[in-house]
């Protein structure tokens, strides 16, 4: 067991510098991730204070890359902005995950509940996902705990979607059935021999589901209905200074 | 196929009275007094429980459901408490931009992406296919707005070649109100386009491994006609499937768009009724465009019979 899972970790970076968009793109992300983690050590100012004489200040040695309309240092704004961005896109992809392979896999193995689970899967599809965030983000406030659950709502039944059409492939493989006859329960056969084989879709549909909740943060935070606008996030935006971002 | 087709429009039936029920039950969220919270903090208890009366919210949740899904049905989505004027007129009125503006925006989408698509599939592999690959994916990876902001300042504000936004005033001709339509039907075009690049390739590359492409080729055919002539035929399919999903997403698109154009479109719409808690607006826009989100889709499905002659249900 344990030289087969060396074997597979080296095969894994292998595989990984094979493939140098891959590598570059992980690199870039890890670089983006680590400067906004570290904002508190390296922003060099601070994101909420509003500095006297500093309005709209142009690029130079105190404001790296200027100030905004109120006063406030646009580099450390940006560090921080990408804590809350990336926060929320992990947060969805995370809880949209969960959501989706639960109904997925119920939708996928009662067969009595797939119908009407499905149509409930289309009927959220339907909904344009900035519209379908913003109803309950401005009934709730715009926190972003509330940002987050909204936009898990609308990106669950994406993740539900592929479960349940992957489900519905595995459960009539010869090896759930052999499980079945072994007397394992229908819990038991759900979550160790179906979700693990199912997990590749899984894991490729929310990292895109990452980049698109932060990419609808961003669009709900423009329209000025998304988080809080004193906290930072990359949908922040000024019409006087559009290349802020 | 008739069969089919009822089968459909019954399994459609149901979609839209679960996007009629979705809708009501967001709208329902709300904690508190949504009366209360529409008219702000001068407003007293009678103010509010008149409003909550007005709204039909102080009966039972069952009995607004009933009303509110026969109501739909009967296309009365209530009254605009903002504009004090039935939802569907106000949607109504604000329907010429957004159906122009994605018309225009899907037109521009499939000129750009259809070449760039069935180029990148000839071409597989090379550094070109790559490329317009990794173009596609930075256009997508762009928030729609950036794109718009940018746009409005190099090429409206400072060359000057486009009107930088509005809709050209109220007593605008057509043609005045279309130009006012050009730069944001480009930048959703080019947003758009990024999701229809990613899927033609691979079902170009399908049909090119087709044996009649090989037939065509084997019959001396140059290899620009076999494309044009025969495969992108086929390719239409698949390029309006897309086309047709990405519906949706070219909604959301025009939702922030619109607002960075300042085009009186759902953008200002939305926007504005979230500032003034005008909560039907929110509601029957959702549901309007989640209805047409659900034809469309039948339509692209319906478009499969009819160019498709092999499928058969």
């Amino acid at each position: 067991m344990i030289a087969d899972s060396t074997a597979d970790t080296a095969c894994f970076w292998e595989l990984l510098f094979a493939r140098r968009n891959v590598l570059v793109a992980l690199i870039l992300f890890l670089v983006i991730a680590v400067l906004c983690l570290l904002a508190p050590l390296i922003a060099p100012a601070d994101p909420f204070k509003m500095a006297e004489r500093a309005r709209l200040a142009e690029p130079g040695a105190l404001y790296w890359l200027g100030a905004d309309a109120f006063s406030r240092d646009v580099a450390s704004r940006l560090l921080y902005a990408g804590q809350a961005s990336l926060t929320i896109g992990l947060g969805v992809a995370t809880i949209s995950s969960v959501i989706g392979i639960a109904i997925g896999l119920v939708a996928g193995f009662f067969r009595r509940l797939d119908a009407p689970m499905s149509r409930l899967i289309d009927a959220m599809m339907a909904f344009p996902d900035i519209l379908l965030a913003i109803a309950p983000v401005s009934i709730l406030s715009g926190s972003m705990v509330n940002v987050m659950i909204a936009l898990s709502i609308v990106y669950a039944p994406r993740i539900a979607r592929i479960v349940r059409a992957s489900t519905l492939v595995i459960r009539k493989l010869p090896y759930v059935e052999a499980a079945r006859a072994l007397g394992s329960s229908t819990w038991a056969i759900m979550t160790t021999h179906v979700l693990r084989n199912i997990m590749s879709p899984i894991i490729v549909q929310a990292t895109f589901i990452f980049a698109y909740a932060m990419l609808a943060e961003a669009g709900l935070s423009f329209l000025s209905v998304g988080v809080n606008p004193a906290t930072p996030t990359w949908g922040d935006h000024d019409q006087r200074r559009p290349s802020i971002h | 196929m008739v069969v089919y087709i009822f089968k459909r429009i019954k399994g459609l039936m149901v979609v839209i009275f679960l996007v009629l029920t979705i809708a009501f039950m967001i709208m329902r969220l709300d904690p508190g007094n949504s009366a209360a919270l529409m008219l702000g903090l001068e407003a007293n208890a009678e103010d509010s429980a008149a409003l909550r009366a007005q709204l039909g919210l102080d009966r039972p949740t069952l009995v607004q459901y009933r009303t509110f899904v026969f109501n739909s049905v009967k296309s009365d989505l209530g009254t605009s408490i903002f504009f004090n004027q039935p939802v569907i007129d106000v949607l109504w009125r604000r329907a010429e931009p957004i159906r122009s503006l994605s018309l225009f925006s899907l037109l521009i989408a499939l000129v750009i992406a259809t070449p760039i698509g069935i180029y990148a599939a000839c071409r597989c592999g090379s550094w070109l296919d790559q490329s317009a690959i990794s173009t596609a994916m930075l256009a997508a990876a762009i928030p729609s707005f950036w794109t718009g902001l940018m746009f409005q300042r190099y090429l409206a504000t400072e060359l000057g070649w486009f009107p930088a936004s509005g809709y050209g005033g109220p007593d605008a001709g057509f043609w005045t109100r279309m130009g006012h339509l050009a730069l944001p039907s480009i930048v959703l075009g080019i947003v758009n386009s990024a999701f229809i690049i990613r899927f033609t390739p691979a079902s170009m590359l399908d049909i090119l491994g087709e044996d009649y492409i090989r037939t065509a080729r084997s019959k001396g055919m140059g290899e620009s006609r076999v494309i044009l002539r025969h495969a992108l035929k086929k390719a239409v399919i698949p390029i309006s499937t897309v086309a047709g999903l990405t519906f949706a997403l070219l909604v959301s698109a025009t939702v922030v768009t619109g607002r960075v154009f300042n085009i009186p479109g759902m953008g200002n719409l939305i926007v504005s009724a979230v500032l003034h808690r005008d909560y039907p607006i929110i509601q029957g826009t959702l549901i309007v465009v989640a209805t047409l989100c659900v034809l469309i889709n039948f339509a692209t499905d319906l478009l499969y019979l009819l160019v498709d002659k092999r499928v058969k249900y």
